[in-house]
Formats: C-alpha cells, sequence, structure tokens
C-alpha cells in the first residue's frame, strides 16, 4: 500500500446502515446538529445564570429545579457552563475542519493535477505530518503557541490539513487524466477553471463525507488536549476543561464532569451519523444496502 | 503461470523500499519536531538553570545545550546525535531523554497492545454478530454500541469506570501501575520489557497480578476506539463479501452460516483490519496519554504532558520522535503482514 | 429415456417465488416441472426470465436472499419448501450440488481451492484420508492433476476451476446438479469440454442435472428435455429434440432465433451424450483437455 488510509478517525466503512438509514438519519442528525448550533448561539438568552458567576453559599449542590445539571465547586451552574462550553469546543472543531479542508484541498488540487515531482514532494510532505497521531503533533505545537482556542485551532489545523490534501489528491489524479479533462486542456481552458470546474466537483462527496465525520474527531482530540490543560485556560467554559477540573470531585459529585462529557459524546455522535448519513445518499458509487 | 510475484518485485527489495522510505518520513518528523519545539516563545535555558540564575548562568547553559547556535546546525547535530543515541539531555528532569524514553515506553505499550487485544477480541466477534444477524437488534445494538464507543472522549470514560470500579465498588486499584510494596518483595527482572509478560514469563505471580489489577480499566478505556472500528469494518466487511460468488458456492456445499461467515467471509476482512490496524494504533497511542493522565500511570504520556507544560524541547522532541518511530514500525509491520497474509496482494 | 419415471426425483408444484412484500409479483411461478433421476433437464430463458433464481431456489439459496417461497418442491419425495435450514444445510453438497456461473468468483480467493474442496468433504462425514482420497479420485476424472488443489483460485484458468467444481460434485456423490449457466464466462472450447464432464457425470453416477442456459443451441445438443422459461413462468417443457425442431412458444422461437446456428438440423436424438458446442470444435475424449493448462500461463 501507498497511503495509509485516508481518515484520520477512520470511522470509514463503505456501508453503514441497516435500521436507522436514509433520509430520516439524515434529517435527525442534521436536526441535532443545528439543535446544537442554535443551543450556541443563544447560549446567553437560555443560559439560566452567567457562566462565570461564582456563588460560594451554594458549591457542590446536586442538580435540582433550580440547578438541572447542579453546581460546581465554585458555586457556578454547570447546565449553563455546558450551553456556553458550546461555544468553544465545537466552534474550535468547525474552524480547524473549514481551515483544513481550504488548505488541503489546495495542496491536494496542486498535487494530483501537476503531478510529477511537484505531487511526490507535497505527498511525502503529508507523510511526514501523518506519521506523528494528531493528538501528540498537536501536543507538541501547543508548546509553541500560547494555550487558548486560537492556539488549540492553529494547532489542530497544522495537524489536520493532510487528510485532505492526500483525499483531494487522490480524487484529482483519478480524474486528471480522463479524457474529458484533456478535452479542456485542448479547448484552452485555464488551469483554474478546469482545476475549480471539473477536478474539485468530483472530490467533493467523499471531501463532505470526511469532513462532517472529522468535525466529530477533531472535538474529541480538541476536548483531550483541553483536558490536559492546553486549550482554553480557566475559568473558561469548555467541556475538556470541565471534566479536568471535576477529577477531584468526581467520586463524590458526579454531574461535574458527567454532563460536560456527555456533551462532547453527543455531539461527536451527531458529526459521525451525520457522516455515515451523507455518505449513502450522496456517494452513487456506494449505494447503500437493504 | 500466473502464480507468484510475476508483476511485483522480489520481496526483499520491496522490503527494502518501505524501510527506506520510513527512514525519510522518520529524518521529516525529526526536522518538523525540531522546527517546533525552536520556536518555543519560552527560554529553555531558564527553566534549566532555574529561576534564581544570573544571566551569566544562562548565557552558559545556552551555550552548553547549544541553543546558541543557527538552527540547521542545531538540527544536523541533533540528528546527529540521534544517529549515535544521544538523544539529548532533559530539561525538566536534567536526565538524557533517551533513557527516560526507554524506561517509559514498555509501561506504554503494554497498556496500547493489551487495549488492542481487547478491543478486537470484542469488535470482531460483535462486527460478525452484527453481520449474521443483519438488520436486527443484534445489528442496532452493535451498530449503536461502536457509534458511542467511538464517540467517548476517552477521558472521560476513563473518570467514568475509575469512579464506578475503583472508587465506588472498590474492585480495582484507583491508580497507578502496580504496588510498590508488592513490586519491592517480587521484582520483576526483565526478559521481554513489558512489565506484565516479565512477571508472568518470570513465574512472579504476585507482581502479575499487581501490574494485571493495575491494567484493567486503563486497557478497558484504550480498548473501546479499538473495538467500535472493529466492529464496524468487519460488519461492513462481511456484509460486502455476502454478496460475492464464492460465499453462495460455500453454501451451496452445506456450509453453515457460521462457518460461512466465520470461515469464508470473516477471511476477506482481515486486510481492511490491518490496513487500519498501524491507525487505530497510533490513535490509541496517544489516547494511552490521555488514560495514563486519569489513571496516573507512568508512561510516555505523563512524560510528554509535563514536557510541554516544562518547554522541555528536547524532550518534546524525543516524545514525538518515539511515537513517530514506533507509529511507522507498525505500519511497516503491518504492509509486511498483509504482503504475507493475502496471497493476492501484488508486491510493489 | 426417463421422462415418465414413476415418482419424478426432483418435482416442482406451484412454485413462486418473491422479493419484498408477501403480493409483489412473482420472480418465478413455476406450476408444474420435473426431474427424474439420471436425467439431464435444460432450463432455458432469456435474461430475467427466472430461471437462475428457479435453481437456487432448488438449492435453497434464495432464502438468505430474502426472497419468500411458496409451494412444493421435493426431492425423492421430499418437501424442501417449508423445511428447517438445518435439514437443507445436510442436503446441499451430499444430495444437492450448484455449478456456478462464474467459476473464478466461487472458490475463497485467500484459500487454496483444495482447502474448500476438502472442507467440503470433511463437513459431509469423510475423514480426512477419505476426503483426500475422493478428492484425488475426482480431480483425476476432470483430468486436472492433484497438485492443482494447492494452487489458488487465481492460479486456475476459468475452465480449470469449473472442472475442480464438477470434482468436488462428483466427490461429494451429489444426485442433483444445478448448473447455473455453467460455461458462460468460459470461452467455447472449454464450454464443450465441461458439458462432457457433466455428462460423463450423469452416466456414471445417475446424477440429474438441472442446466440452465440462455443457449438453446447448446442444450439442444445435451440435453434430454428441455423447458423454456418467459417472465418467471414455464412456457413449454419438452424433449428437446422435438422442442428444436418445431417450437411452439413464442419466446422458444427468439431464442432460436438469437442462436448463432439455429440448432435444429444439428440437433441430434435425445440421449446423446455430448454435442459440441455452436463452434463445431473438436470433441474432446473424456478428460480430455489437458491441454488447456497452458493457457493459464
Amino acid at each position: 500500500m501507498t497511503a495509509s488510509p485516508s481518515l484520520p478517525l477512520l470511522l470509514r466503512v463503505r456501508r453503514a446502515p441497516g435500521a436507522l438509514r436514509g433520509r430520516w438519519t439524515l434529517v435527525l442528525t442534521a436536526g441535532g446538529l443545528v439543535l446544537v448550533a442554535a443551543l450556541a448561539l443563544l447560549a446567553p438568552v437560555l443560559a439560566p445564570y452567567p457562566p462565570l458567576a461564582t456563588d460560594l453559599a451554594r458549591t457542590l449542590r446536586p442538580p435540582s429545579s433550580a440547578h438541572w445539571f447542579g453546581t460546581d465547586e465554585l458555586g457556578r451552574d454547570v447546565l449553563s457552563r455546558v450551553l456556553y462550553g458550546a461555544r468553544t469546543g465545537p466552534v474550535v472543531a468547525v474552524t480547524v475542519v473549514g481551515v483544513s479542508l481550504l488548505v488541503g484541498t489546495a495542496t491536494g488540487l496542486a498535487a494530483g493535477y501537476c503531478g510529477g515531482w511537484t505531487d511526490e514532494a507535497l505527498m511525502r510532505l503529508t507523510d511526514v505530518f501523518l506519521a506523528v497521531p494528531a493528538l501528540l503533533l498537536a501536543l507538541a505545537l501547543t508548546t509553541v503557541l500560547a494555550p487558548g482556542p486560537a492556539g488549540l485551532t492553529v494547532a489542530l489545523v497544522v495537524t489536520w490539513w493532510p487528510w485532505y490534501a492526500r483525499l483531494v489528491r487522490g480524487e484529482a489524479a483519478s480524474v486528471t487524466g480522463r479524457a474529458y479533462i484533456e478535452a479542456c486542456r485542448t479547448l484552452g481552458l485555464g488551469h483554474r477553471r478546469i482545476l475549480l470546474r471539473h477536478v474539485l466537483p468530483n472530490a467533493s462527496t467523499p471531501l463532505l463525507v470526511q469532513a462532517s465525520t472529522d468535525v466529530g474527531g477533531v472535538l474529541l482530540v480538541a476536548s483531550g488536549l483541553s483536558f490536559l490543560g492546553l486549550g482554553p485556560q480557566p475559568p473558561a467554559p469548555d467541556w475538556g476543561l470541565m471534566v479536568e477540573e471535576s477529577q477531584n470531585y468526581f467520586t463524590t459529585h458526579w454531574w461535574l464532569g458527567t454532563f460536560p462529557g456527555l456533551a462532547i459524546m453527543v455531539v461527536a455522535a451527531l458529526c459521525f451519523l451525520l457522516g455515515d448519513a451523507l455518505r449513502d445518499r450522496l456517494d452513487p458509487r456506494h449505494t447503500p444496502r437493504i | 503461470m500466473r502464480a507468484g510475484n510475476g508483476r511485483g518485485m522480489p520481496v526483499v527489495s520491496y522490503v527494502a523500499r518501505r524501510t527506506g522510505l520510513s527512514a525519510l518520513v522518520a529524518l521529516g518528523v525529526v526536522v518538523l519536531t525540531y522546527l517546533i519545539a525552536r520556536v518555543v516563545p519560552g527560554d529553555p535555558a531558564g527553566v534549566w538553570a532555574g529561576p534564581r540564575a544570573s544571566a551569566a548562568q544562562r548565557a552558559r547553559v545556552r551555550a552548553e545545550l547549544g541553543l546558541d547556535r543557527p538552527v540547521h546546525e542545531q538540527i544536523v547535530s541533533y540528528v546527529a546525535g540521534v544517529w549515535r543515541g544521544d538523544w539529548g539531555v532533559s530539561v525538566h528532569t536534567h536526565r538524557p531523554v533517551r533513557s527516560d524514553l526507554f524506561g517509559l515506553l514498555p509501561a506504554t505499550l503494554q497498556l496500547v497492545l493489551a487495549g488492542l487485544a481487547l478491543g478486537l477480541a470484542v469488535g470482531v466477534p460483535a462486527g460478525l454478530v452484527a453481520a449474521r444477524w443483519h438488520g436486527r437488534w443484534p445489528d442496532a445494538l452493535v451498530r449503536t454500541g461502536a457509534l458511542l464507543s467511538a464517540s467517548m472522549p476517552v477521558f472521560w470514560l476513563a473518570l467514568l469506570l475509575q469512579t464506578v470500579f475503583a472508587s465506588r465498588l472498590g474492585l480495582l486499584p484507583i491508580a497507578g501501575g502496580y504496588d510498590r510494596t508488592v513490586l519491592a518483595a517480587h521484582p520483576v527482572t526483565g526478559v521481554t520489557g513489558l512489565p506484565l509478560l516479565d512477571a508472568v514469563l518470570t513465574g512472579n505471580r504476585a507482581a502479575a497480578a499487581s501490574y494485571a489489577r493495575h491494567l484493567v480499566l486503563p486497557a478497558l478505556v484504550v480498548a473501546t476506539y479499538p473495538a467500535a472500528v472493529a466492529a464496524r469494518l468487519v460488519r461492513a466487511g462481511v456484509l460486502d463479501a455476502l454478496g460475492e460468488g464464492h460465499i453462495q458456492m460455500a453454501r451451496s456445499l452445506g456450509f453453515p452460516e457460521r462457518a460461512v461467515l466465520g470461515r469464508f467471509a470473516l477471511r476477506l476482512v482481515w486486510n481492511p483490519v490491518l490496513q487500519l490496524g498501524a491507525l487505530v494504533f497510533g490513535y490509541s497511542l496517544v489516547n494511552t496519554f490521555l488514560v495514563e493522565a486519569v489513571f496516573d500511570c507512568p508512561g510516555l504520556g505523563l512524560y510528554a504532558v509535563d514536557s510541554v507544560r516544562s518547554l522541555d524541547a528536547p524532550a518534546v522532541v524525543g516524545v514525538t520522535l518515539l511515537v513517530a518511530l514506533v507509529y511507522l514500525a507498525a505500519n511497516l509491520a503491518v504492509d509486511l503482514a498483509q504482503a504475507v497474509l493475502d496471497p493476492r496482494i501484488r508486491l510493489g | 429415456m426417463a421422462t415418465a419415471a414413476d415418482a419424478p426425483f426432483l418435482d416442482l408444484r406451484d412454485l413462486c417465488v418473491r422479493y419484498g412484500t408477501a403480493d409483489s409479483a412473482p420472480v418465478v411461478r413455476i406450476d408444474e416441472l420435473t426431474l427424474s433421476r439420471g436425467e439431464f433437464l435444460g432450463l432455458a430463458g432469456e435474461s430475467g426470465a427466472g430461471k437462475t433464481t428457479a435453481g437456487l431456489t432448488v438449492l435453497g439459496l434464495t432464502r438468505h436472499t430474502g426472497a419468500r417461497v411458496t409451494g412444493s418442491i421435493r426431492l425423492a419425495g421430499e418437501e424442501l419448501v417449508p423445511a428447517p435450514e438445518k435439514r437443507l444445510r445436510r442436503l446441499r453438497g451430499s444430495v444437492m450440488a450448484l455449478v456456478p456461473q462464474n467459476p473464478a468468483a466461487a472458490f475463497s480467493p485467500v484459500l487454496p481451492v483444495g482447502a474448500t474442496v476438502l472442507r467440503a468433504l470433511r463437513l459431509h462425514g469423510c475423514t480426512r484420508a477419505e476426503a483426500r482420497r475422493r478428492a484425488a479420485t475426482g480431480l483425476e476424472r476432470v483430468g486436472l492433476p492433484v497438485g492443482h488443489l494447492s494452487r489458488l483460485p487465481h492460479q486456475l484458468s476459468g475452465g480449470q476451476l469449473q472442472r475442480v467444481a464438477i470434482a468436488l460434485a462428483s466427490a461429494l456423490r451429489t444426485r442433483l446438479l444445478v448448473a447455473d449457466e455453467p460455461t458462460s464466462a468460459l470461452d467455447v472450447t472449454v464450454q464443450a469440454e465441461i458439458c462432457a464432464l457433466l455428462a460423463e457425470l450423469r452416466d456414471a453416477h445417475g446424477t440429474a442435472v438441472l442446466f440452465i442456459s440462455h443457449d438453446l443451441a447448446l442444450l439442444a445438443g445435451l440435453c434430454d428435455r428441455i423447458a423454456v422459461m418467459h417472465q418467471g413462468r414455464v412456457r413449454e417443457d419438452r424433449p428437446a429434440a422435438d422442442l428444436v425442431a418445431a417450437p411452439r412458444a413464442d419466446c422458444t422461437r427468439r431464442l432460436l432465433a438469437a442462436a448463432p446456428r439455429p440448432g435444429a438440423a444439428a440437433a441430434p436424438g435425445p440421449g446423446a451424450a455430448v454435442a459440441p458446442g455452436p463452434g463445431d470444435i473438436a470433441e474432446p475424449g473424456p478428460g480430455g483437455g489437458r491441454g488447456e493448462e497452458a493457457a493459464g500461463a
């Protein structure tokens, strides 16, 4: 094999579904993600308390009607913090995937379309990046970058773009030799036009599927880095950080860490499901199994 | 004859080429991580010399660590050093990075391998069950389980398991890699380097039990992701294989469904499983970092996190390089294993 | 020949095969079709006529792909339609077997063909030694060296693989062979050899053969009787020579017209074991065609 499989979090399975399948899965998962986005946007309206407001008279209270998810060691409302948390982790994940897509697509198109020496050099470069597991490379990078959402995003983009570069390169290389691209060339179409109009559309479906799955994957890695203290810094309401802060109280006060962890899991699962559903709907080469 | 490696190249040159490529990539990794670590905004010399060091002391440390030379010279001398077995000196432990790393690698490797083995042992049968009862409740159960396992943040799962099985039920130790008192009474002598395996091989029951008890929860956490991937892959692969002619032929010969799936269909699935094996290995390797942080097991993960926190460039580069080397070796092993296992694969 | 035995070996009545819901249109709807011991029955039809589905249903294989089967299939008096899977499994490979459409895909690509052969024999109660002996005899009968058992499928040609499949059926001593277009993936020379082997197997063991093909000329030279299917139904079921000489159904005429050389004139009488295919190539001797090995190079 030349390529390690082109997916980071490798929920790449050619066919998925059985029971949950088809349009309904797509609608439900997309709906779920829209809901998450709405919660993040409307956090200031929906959150019952400010996320940073401490109340030392009411610390470590279990879930109740006043505090649905309980309060933490500083008396902050866990529900409000979880709601505000949707504004860091998922936003970082979406940004990382978006920027990686742009960088990776450009690199991949260049490699696949030019071929030859450019291709070889760019692909060996991706080999180097892919030889270090994402979390570790990002970990090393955070030594350079100031800890915080911005540093986290940059570190993750650096680790993630090569996957897209390889994916796009593969698709681009497979169509570049074909007759219709040759025809475009002989017709004197510009390189940019050929690339954007004729080569890229071929790669868009696998890219879209991969990107939606990756948002979940990046969220998991980003939360892991936050958990290690390399993401947003206290007192920021970040899910990974909240789990880290709950560590000392986990045995006795389960609600501190359980809810932010659940939030990560739900969003990641929705992204993975969306990726599956999109592949089944969009990829004509892999018709779903009955 | 169509047999043999007619189209491909001989195995030896294939191995040589793959190894050469891996070495090149490893070199690239060194350069990459060194570049990253060199741009560190902090002052490693300051960390090394301590907070109360004078400017002169710091300058001396800078010269000692070679930090005053141009970056490309530093890289060349670092690579040459690594080649000679000198990985530099850690800024935060003040010990040679190489001995630090190789002392910690076995514990981490043991955790990853245990996790992978456990994951495959659960995931492969689960995938088969899902394919066998495709579209019915066992399938739905396996698919839901796989989805949740893949979406669960490992550190969170580690905390949950720690709370339930160690703190609440008191069944297993909360943290650490072994019991000091047990190990003091029954020291383990190294054969393979993997502590648990060594203890078992030398018949050291007390130590083996201690290691095993401490390994259960971390290994379970590490196993969730490989299990999820294996289940999904095996399920999809078997379902794909069911459409093939030889499956119908096997049925027409009266093979029971279990043999049809387990013997004929599963054989075709090993390849994709192996292919993703290296990737899952790499992912699990860094997952252990998080798991070690929760269970406080000494290993590469804790070391890496401490190094990052103390801006310890040689240590960070060292960990990254070592993990990359292990990962590249796993990739290489997978490629070779594939060529051996699947006679259809033409090398090259 | 034995068209009117007292109790037919295989007896299909009111057989309906449907996919999807119970009221969807049937893919196969056979009111009556019988096959006696040692009889060679051709099942002809255009593609999509339901002949392969009918053949696989006899083996009980369409269940696995979600088909609903109603009606009756009796094999040596035993009812197969509402039979438990376990019973069917025992019959498959011991009493009935499949000669596959595409021999190249019919053996696991990662196992030596011998592994499949020996496992199948042991599955049906042979000891290890007996399995090996029977496999060797079977291979010899089809004119392949025993060493071919250790080859992987991609190291053998399609014709050789088909012969391995026939050798396996003969080693298993099955009484009914469902040959699902066994020669459509092979070239014409090899086609004749495979047909000759099937005929030989029938003569040696009295095996009944259900030979599915769209090639009426081929069937005419091979079969005692031909049934022509169209849109899931049997339109015509008569002795081969009669049917070819004086087709009654439209679909039969279309099939005859489509054949490269309308076989009526060339068709030998029923019972003739082998006739060359449309190519009129020299007839190979029994187990002949060893030279074909060279084709694998």
